[in-house]
């Protein structure tokens, strides 16, 4: 039997729920019956918009998609715009404030709070600059992920092209909307792995061929790549290269045939890497192979040894991440700003897309570190733009500790959440900025913070993975962390183990600093953390470290999980009408 | 790897319990994570639990786990109920 998911994505789906969400917004929220509620917000996450959780009834959050990570000029302003203006809540963030955006590990942008019957009106308004939300959620092609500097950066591969062309004649065709489950698509053409292709659903990798003294360049497949839930899985290679001409071909091939015979009926098992489980890789080349007109060749060199990009290797073997400036081939300068978890405020937005037009050619880009990029800097204005004061906060040169963090979204939107982790994770980070020395060349510990185990903030892969639990403290139940070590991906991922667990989220910024200090302490010079974890081990440091109260003071210490926003006092106004007063549940 | 074999979520029906685990001649207590999940397709009510790892030394990490039928499952949460019930008499006796 079909699951239920099916049933309703059957009825309707794809480009014609469009219409509904419009007829809704023109109604009102009280026009949604209901007991049919459900069922429409499963078809509106097609749009990118996602009714937010229990106890914030009424309010949308909408994600925006793009291809690879590119912004042009003034799309960022019309999405800072659009968050002034709708994307407002009935309680400030205590960091934020109201009216903010966030920067995803896809490359995309999410906005919170918006009623439904503003959502056409934003609609007009990004769409007037060719800013989407289609196929943003829901079982979909999402995001296709690329190098942020694609087409910009000396890359092995033009991978700018492929990605355009797989967006329009893939991604954008209405007849596969409705896939059996969220897919990934990535394309790296340059070295440093940075579309992160193992841990897609298929990814291209660059490689080469070498034939009578002669270079023939191209890409490696590999599919059935994951890491949610319990079973990860590093995308396996097809032992299949193909030339740049056929990339967009073999890609639409594979989503075709995950499309006709991905599992419809087990949802717990149907993302593309459980479907390569079960048919195994050697299947699968053949009957693509059968499905394809040209000649299958074995694989090619590629590069994964050099992949850098989380890798945890010394930072002289590559750039680790896209912040600092960096020349371009054309001759101009990229300059990678590091905005801590993620968030701009909506002033900020707008004032970056000001900086990227007055100073570059105003395109932003966007990396999978929910970092953004402002491109094509003539050398003459890097200076001045650094000393910009957006860029003196949000600095290129962050702190090691910044450069590294990145954080789920926690109870403030997660309804499966254990604790808030952004308001945490910014204010430790201020708090080990001021308080911890660290070595000149360590100029990056990357901290992942994720509010429960379902683990999408990526803790398991981090230098110091975070993970949301709860203790007892002084009498009574507190937030509190799992911290553990030694994560990361690269050529050889490996997952982090535990140091601490349930340690009080305030007695969490001095255990770190102490990790930390170890570190710096019994490191070889020119060790990265990672390294240093694998030598040293990890119970010599559960033993010399102790969590214990600082200075630093925890928003949300004692917050019970289920309140309707972490941070405000009282009952939930929600549901409300878009000017924000209550609607009675009884009139 | 060192996951948590259970998953902990808001959805997990106690993150946090008193515990241990005892052998023939040992003993060591823990914090645990107790879940309750209905299995459709097998047609039982699993009910798991785990240590938490870094709480016992002896035992590499694992959760364990028994199903029950629904009408086992029933038979429990009377018996659950009794038990609860007896506990909080003989506090209110004293
Ligand atoms: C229920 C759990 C999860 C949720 C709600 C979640 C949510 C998300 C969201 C919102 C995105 C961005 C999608 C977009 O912008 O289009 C994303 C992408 C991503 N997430 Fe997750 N995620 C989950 C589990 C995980 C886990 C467990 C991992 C890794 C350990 C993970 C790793 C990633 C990565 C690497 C991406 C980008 C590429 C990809 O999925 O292949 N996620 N996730
Ligand atoms: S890791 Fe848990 S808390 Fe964080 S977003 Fe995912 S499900 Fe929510």
């Amino acid at each position: 039997m079909p699951h239920k998911k099916e049933e309703i994505k059957d009825e309707l789906y794809g480009d014609a729920v469009r219409e509904k969400i419009e007829e809704f917004a023109e109604r009102g929220w009280d026009s949604i019956p209901e007991e049919e509620r459900e069922e429409w917000f499963t078809r509106f996450k097609f749009w990118g918009v996602f009714h937010q959780r229990s106890g914030q009834e009424s309010y949308f959050m909408m994600r925006l998609t793009n291809c690879g990570g590119v912004l042009k000029p003034d799309q960022l302003r019309a999405i800072g715009e659009v968050a002034r203006e709708y994307a407002t809540g009935p309680a400030e963030n205590p960091e934020w404030g109201n009216g903010w955006i966030d920067l995803t590990t896809r490359q995309s942008i999410q906005l919170h709070w918006l009623n439904l019957e503003d959502i056409p009106e934003i609609w007009e308004k990004l769409e007037s600059v060719g800013v989407s939300s289609r196929s943003a959620g829901g079982d979909t092609m999402r995001n296709i992920s690329g190098c942020p500097v694609a087409g910009k950066a000396e890359e092995f591969i033009e991978s700018r092209p492929i990605l355009d062309e797989i967006q329009e004649t893939i991604r954008d065709d209405d007849e596969l909307s409705n896939m059996p489950r969220k897919f990934n698509i990535s394309v790296s053409g340059c070295k440093q792995g940075c579309a992160q292709d193992s841990i897609n659903d298929i990814g291209l990798e660059p490689a080469y061929k070498r034939e009578d003294g002669e270079m023939r360049k191209g890409f490696n497949v590999r599919v059935g790549g994951g890491l949610g839930g319990r079973e990860p899985r590093r995308a396996r290679p097809l032992d299949l290269f193909i030339p740049p001409e056929k990339a967009v071909e073999t890609v639409r091939e594979f989503v075709e045939y995950y499309h006709e015979h991905g599992n419809r009926q087990n949802r717990s098992k149907n993302r593309a890497r459980f479907f390569v489980d079960e048919h195994g890789t050697e299947t699968i080349r053949e009957d693509l192979n059968d499905r394809l007109e040209f000649e299958f060749e074995p694989a090619g060199t590629h590069f994964r040894e050099e992949y850098t990009y989380n890798a945890g290797k010394p930072p002289e073997e590559g750039p680790h991440d896209h912040v600092g400036v960096y020349e371009q081939r054309d001759g101009l300068n990229y300059v990678g700003l590091s905005v801590p978890v993620g968030r701009l405020t909506a002033k900020e937005t707008i004032a970056l897309a000001n900086l990227a037009g007055e100073y570059g050619s105003g395109e932003v880009r966007l990396t999978r570190r929910q970092n953004p990029i402002i491109m094509d800097v003539p050398d003459d204005n890097v200076a001045p733009l650094l000393s910009e004061p957006l860029l003196e906060e949000h600095t290129p040169e962050p702190s090691p500790f910044v450069r590294g963090a990145q954080a789920c979204t926690g109870t403030e939107f997660c309804s499966i959440a254990l604790t808030e982790t952004k308001v945490r994770m910014a204010r430790m980070l201020r708090w080990l900025r001021n308080n911890t020395d660290l070595p000149d060349d360590v100029n990056r510990i990357k901290i992942h913070y994720s509010g429960c185990t379902a683990d999408c903030g990526q803790a398991m892969t981090a230098d110091i993975g975070l993970q949301g639990m709860r203790a007892r403290k002084d009498g009574e139940m507190v937030e509190a962390l799992d911290v553990g070590v030694g994560g990361g991906i690269g050529a050889d991922p490996s997952f982090i183990e535990w140091v601490h667990q349930r340690v009080p989220a305030d007695e969490v910024p001095v255990l770190i600093k102490e990790i930390v200090e170890a570190f710096a302490a019994h490191r070889e010079e020119g060790q990265t953390f990672r390294e240093w974890v694998e030598e040293f081990g990890v119970e010599p440091l559960t033993d010399m470290t102790d969590p214990a109260e600082s200075d630093y003071e925890d928003a949300t210490l004692t917050d019970a999980k289920q309140a309707w926003y972490p941070f405000a006092e009282g009952d939930s106004p929600a549901p409300t009408d878009p000017d924000g007063t209550p609607i009675s549940a009884d009139d | 790897m060192s996951h948590r074999v259970l998953d902990v979520t808001a959805y997990t029906t106690f993150d946090y319990l008193q515990g241990g685990a005892s052998g023939l001649d040992w003993d060591e207590d823990g914090i645990v994570v107790l879940n309750v999940e209905s299995d459709e397709e097998e047609g039982v009510v699993r009910l798991s639990t785990e240590l938490d790892p870094t709480d016992v030394q002896r035992l590499d990490q694992h959760a364990d786990h028994v199903e029950l039928f629904p009408d086992q499952a029933r038979t429990l949460a009377s018996t659950l109920r009794e038990a609860a019930d007896r506990v909080e008499e003989e506090v209110d006796d004293e």
